[in-house]
């Protein structure tokens, strides 16, 4: 990949809103341990994983090419939907759970494109909405729960505080909610009163 | 006066690769940000909301 995949303009494009690394696990003792954490036991093994560390997708071999580099992470998602669309056009939710990755990781990707596509045909189907809006809210919460100690960690305190107040904040009865008000009183950040509850 | 010529140049290229490698990730495919420790590339990733890539591969 060294030479077909890493070279190419597109391939570039793609991985350039990405944090990138290339690790070889006879490289020391740490990219041993991520190997073993990461259950490598072929190569090339390529990983991606989401900005809160889960996994988004793995792809065992190399990808030699700008299509099957690119596709190697889009087409995965994609025939997921075709197969379930086919076999139920109903069923919203399976659909929004293969085009929600494309459009949300992939979208500078042609799949994610299309996936855009897809995702306005299907906003009449009210179970695709629901799990949609499941699936955007649970983003959005994973992204901030990872991302208000990862600002503290980089010392961009403003940052972080704005991230723990959005928890706290959007998500207050959450656990993740509860430690980030902990966190406000903490750090001096002031809390916004809830809204008055309406006497009827 | 080539034998001279020849070495500067052996030289300036061995500084140059020596330096390089000090900037890290020379041996990587040019174009990209690659980062070299998981633990920062974990810690970037989260607070900017990025995905993070990681290519394990065999030199052997």
């Amino acid at each position: 990949m060294d030479a077909e995949s890493y070279p190419l303009d597109d391939v570039k494009k793609f991985l350039e809103p990405m944090v990138v690394m290339k690790i070889n696990p006879n490289g020391g003792k740490e990219n041993k341990k991520l190997a073993e954490q990461f259950e490598v036991n072929s190569y090339p093994r390529l990983i991606m994983l989401k900005p809160n560390g889960e996994q988004l997708h793995v792809v065992k071999g190399g990808l030699k090419g700008k299509d099957q580099f690119i596709g190697g992470w889009t087409t995965h998602f994609w025939n997921a939907y075709v197969g379930a669309s086919n076999a139920k056009p109903q069923d919203g939710k399976v659909a929004a759970q293969n085009l929600f990755p494309l459009v949300t990781w992939f979208a500078h990707s042609p799949m994610g494109a299309q996936a855009k596509d897809a995702v306005k045909q299907m906003e009449g189907n009210p179970d695709f909405k629901t799990e949609w809006e499941a699936l955007t809210k649970k983003n959005e919460f994973d992204t901030l729960v990872a991302k208000a100690p990862a600002l503290m960690k980089l010392g961009k305190k403003d940052d972080a505080k704005a991230a723990y107040k959005a928890l706290a904040t959007d998500y207050p009865d959450t656990k993740e909610g509860k430690d980030a008000a902990a966190m406000c009183k903490k750090l001096g950040v002031k809390l916004d009163a809830p809204p008055p509850v309406e006497k009827k | 006066m080539r034998k001279t010529v020849v070495l500067a140049l052996a030289a300036a290229f061995a500084t140059a690769a020596i330096a390089g490698d000090k900037k890290g990730g020379s041996k990587h495919p040019a174009g990209y940000a690659w980062e070299e420790n998981f633990e920062n590339a974990k810690t970037r990733a989260a607070a900017e909301g990025k995905i993070i890539f990681i290519d394990f591969y065999s030199d052997g």
